[in-house]
């Protein structure tokens, strides 16, 4: 699906969070087979230098390509997202993903996934597809 | 079809650029969609598998073709390219590349190259970078 090309691109991408909960990771654990100590287990966690459960990394990018498609309506075919994971996410941690237009042409957002402090989890940018960028 | 590790654990000089790792299949089924809702809420409509599960699809596919990987490895960066939709009861077909090993500063960088074919439809392309441990 395209977005009108003539529609001005929106200043800042929709803002949506997630609460880290162990439920939640441990869901998403099965749902990438990812079983990692690291995010599922209290005891060797905590022998770690995190101290204690971290989220999977591409658990909070979702919730930047949730923020794109709550934005746009959709995936723009086409769309491409670069990012760095800065900095862990502790299990239990609420997270919130959003964006900020860099460039309207080429249509590019600053992308990012923050905890309710501040500190950021991952940076990158994501760029539109030529047919999706505001004239 | 999948590699293996020449040892116990898939270590750094496994790695060969260009390489194909292993190709797996994945069904967007009723299980995967239940998992999806209780983390993220439920997708707009019946019909719509929400982008990110693509993006867990792509993890799953690597997880399965190199494993079983030392602990401690660092997912660092993630670029991803959309291509295109799935519903759910699709089947996506996914095939994992090494694209490049870099020893830098005495750390081990491995790229991966996921590709997620839904039919004749590329939906997803991401380069997953690790720092690797061993």
């Amino acid at each position: 699906m395209q977005v009108d090309q003539m529609v001005t691109l929106p200043k800042e991408l929709e803002t949506v969070s997630l609460e880290t909960g162990a439920e939640a990771v441990r869901r998403y654990a099965e749902l990438t087979t990812d079983f990692n100590p690291i995010h599922v287990d209290p005891e060797f966690a905590a022998g770690t230098k995190f101290g204690a459960p971290i989220a999977h990394g591409t658990m909070s990018l979702n919730l930047i390509v949730q923020a794109i498609e709550q934005t746009f309506g959709t995936m723009p075919a086409g769309l491409t997202i670069e990012v760095r994971f800065v900095r862990p996410v502790k299990v239990g941690a609420t997270i919130r993903a959003g964006g900020t237009l860099q460039s309207a042409a080429p249509g590019t957002y600053g992308i990012f996934v923050e905890t309710q402090e501040g500190e950021r989890a991952i940076e990158g940018i994501c760029v539109l597809p030529p047919h999706e960028r505001a004239s | 079809m999948t590699s293996a590790p020449a040892g116990d654990v898939w270590v750094f000089d496994d790695f060969h650029p260009g390489a194909r790792l292993g190709d797996v299949s994945i069904p967007l089924d009723a299980d995967r969609m239940t998992h999806w809702a209780a983390i993220y809420g439920k997708a707009r409509t019946t019909n719509h598998v929400p982008a990110g599960m693509l993006v867990a699809a792509m993890m799953e596919a690597y997880l399965t073709v190199v494993r079983p990987r030392p602990p401690g490895n660092i997912h660092a960066n993630q670029k991803l390219a959309f291509g295109g939709t799935a519903k759910p009861g699709d089947r996506l077909e996914a095939e994992v590349r090494c694209l490049n090993k870099v020893l830098r500063n005495e750390r081990r960088w491995i790229t991966l190259d996921v590709r997620l074919r839904n039919g004749a439809q590329d939906v997803l392309r991401g380069e997953i970078t690790t720092i690797w441990a061993r």
